[in-house]
């Protein structure tokens, strides 16, 4: 294991001004990414997860703290065009194309891109959209909506991935395909990955390390490390280590006391 | 899902148009019926011709209503032009300063609530009789429908898609190109759409209340009305609603052709 950390937060809160008064969405955030890490944030609504990876993006400034991405920046990184972001809403231009939805990121680059652009057709081979280049998004399915916009992250060759619960809005079927396949993805493409999500399987079945948030203030809790071997597959959920490393996941979220009776709330 | 797909093939296009415009094309030919039966009957007051006496009059007078309709038509267009640009750079002014957006909106009320009745005999004074006062007061008509619809599709954003530009590190004229512009379409054509037909009939204003000079349907309508000759008044009254009309379908076309994507899309924002 690596010990070359490329995503650095220290010390990081982020305040709200919501009317007259303050709302801490996160507070103390210590976390280190090793370059090539996948990292799943978990926790109830309202922890600051996607606050989190916003501030990561350089959309918004933490409050405190200091975050560095690859030794500089975030703003720097995402100046460099080196941040890729998956958010929950596929929110492709509907006027364009599917190959110039993946295309648009390196239109915008022009060329400033200067650790180089991959090829839209390469992209659209690698999320598996073949045939479909010039089709509008109007006529794909959700699914595929959110594979072209997993394309279009891609096309600046980030070394961060960001991913905002980018399958959340799916059924459970496509979206479990789709989990395998960002970790093929992922894979092929060795960049750093966060993932939000509220899903404590999906978590396990992605992440290298599964860090556990709590709401009101947002602040990390516990760290789980998910030493599944990779490649992951399905089958890879039926086991007792799985099943072991979700408890433990559980766990941490409901801070051992399970809550009795009630069916666990995942997002669906 | 396969209804989206059909929608974007022309076959299926021209289809549902048919399907869509057989109840109205009905209504009129059944209005049209009864007018002319009644007519027959002696039932409508003199002021009223049957439509086949309109239809007379217009292939008798055929070359009278194309010579007065041209000038009328083409100062339209130019009026309806000008206003578009026009509009078009006063919306432009309010995104890149929003704080100039109040003014502009509040001025553009105001000139816009003048009523062009009143205002042709002043620009007459000013421009002359002609094309000139007649180009103007139609762009006066058309303005503030366009303006409308271009400052709010200028603001109609969805706020992700305002967020991968942020992320994207696009400059503001990327921005503009890439997401406001193509945003902005459809609220941009609905404003192009009523100021097209609010164009010719502004001209036609114009040409009523003495601005356009000897030539333009206004002043055959002015001219048979004066003649009392009622079937001609008709016809001029029913070419320039046909105007109006084709001047929105004509804007509609283009929309057609500009504006290819779902329009739903941009309601749901997914």
């Amino acid at each position: 294991m690596t010990t070359d950390a490329h995503v650095v937060v220290q010390g990081v809160s982020k305040r709200f001004a919501v009317k007259r008064d303050e709302v801490v969405a996160l507070t103390d955030v210590d976390l280190t990414l090793r370059r090539g890490e996948f990292v799943a944030l978990i926790g109830p609504s309202g922890c600051g997860k996607s606050t989190l990876l916003r501030l990561l993006a350089d959309v918004l400034p933490p409050t405190t703290g200091a975050i560095s991405v690859g030794g500089r920046s975030p703003e720097a990184a995402r100046r460099d065009h080196r941040i890729g972001f998956v958010f929950q809403d596929p929110t492709l231009l509907p006027w364009r194309t599917v190959i110039d939805n993946v295309r648009l990121p390196i239109q915008i680059a022009k060329g400033r891109a200067e650790h180089g652009t991959a090829t839209p057709q390469e992209l659209i081979d690698l999320v598996g959209l073949n045939g479909f280049e010039q089709a509008h998004p109007a006529q794909l399915s959700g699914g595929m909506r959110q594979r072209v916009a997993i394309a279009r992250a891609l096309a600046l060759k980030p070394e961060l991935l960001l991913l905002d619960e980018p399958f959340g809005a799916l059924d459970e079927i496509s979206r479990q395909h789709l989990n395998l396949e960002m970790l093929r993805i992922w894979a092929e493409t060795g960049t750093t990955a966060v993932l939000v999500t509220h899903s404590i399987s999906e978590a396990v079945l992605m992440a290298d390390r599964v860090v556990v948030l709590s709401a009101r203030p947002g602040r990390i809790t516990d760290v789980v490390d998910i030493d599944l071997p990779r490649p992951r597959t399905l089958a890879a959920m039926q086991t007792q280590e799985f099943f072991s490393l979700e408890n433990a996941v559980r766990t941490a979220l409901f801070g051992g006391a399970t809550p009795g009776g009630r069916p666990e709330r995942e997002a669906s | 899902m396969t209804a989206l797909i059909l929608s974007i093939r022309p076959v299926a296009d021209a289809a549902r148009s048919a399907v869509r415009w057989t109840p109205a094309v009905g209504v009129i030919a059944v209005i049209t019926g009864v007018w002319e039966l009644l007519s027959g009957a002696g039932r409508l007051p003199i002021s009223v011709p049957a439509p086949s006496q309109i239809l007379d009059e217009f292939f008798d007078s055929r070359d009278t209503l194309w010579y007065h309709t041209g000038p009328t038509l083409s100062s339209a267009t130019r009026g309806f032009l000008a206003a578009t640009l026009a509009a078009f750079a006063l919306a432009l002014v309010v995104v890149v300063s929003p704080r100039l957006s109040g003014p502009i909106y509040k001025t553009a009320v105001i000139v816009s609530s003048i009523p062009l009745v009143a205002l042709t005999p002043v620009l007459v004074l000013w421009l002359d009789r002609g094309d000139a006062v007649r180009a103007t007061v139609a762009g006066l008509a058309g303005f503030f429908p366009v303006l409308v619809g271009c400052v709010q599709g200028f603001g109609a954003l969805d706020d992700g898609r305002d967020e991968l530009f942020l992320l994207m590190s696009a400059g503001p004229l990327q921005r503009f190109r890439h997401l406001v512009l193509p945003s902005s379409l459809p609220y941009v054509f609905a404003g192009l759409k009523a100021a097209a037909a609010s164009s010719v009939l502004g001209a036609i204003i114009a040409e009523w209340t003495g601005g356009g000079g000897t030539r333009g349907l206004g002043q055959m309508m002015t001219n048979a009305l004066f003649a009392f000759n009622v079937p001609q008044t008709w016809l001029t009254i029913l070419t320039a609603a046909a105007l109006s009309v084709g001047a929105y379908v004509a804007v509609a076309v283009v929309e057609r052709f500009v504006v290819r994507w779902d329009h739903s899309m941009i309601e749901v924002g997914s």
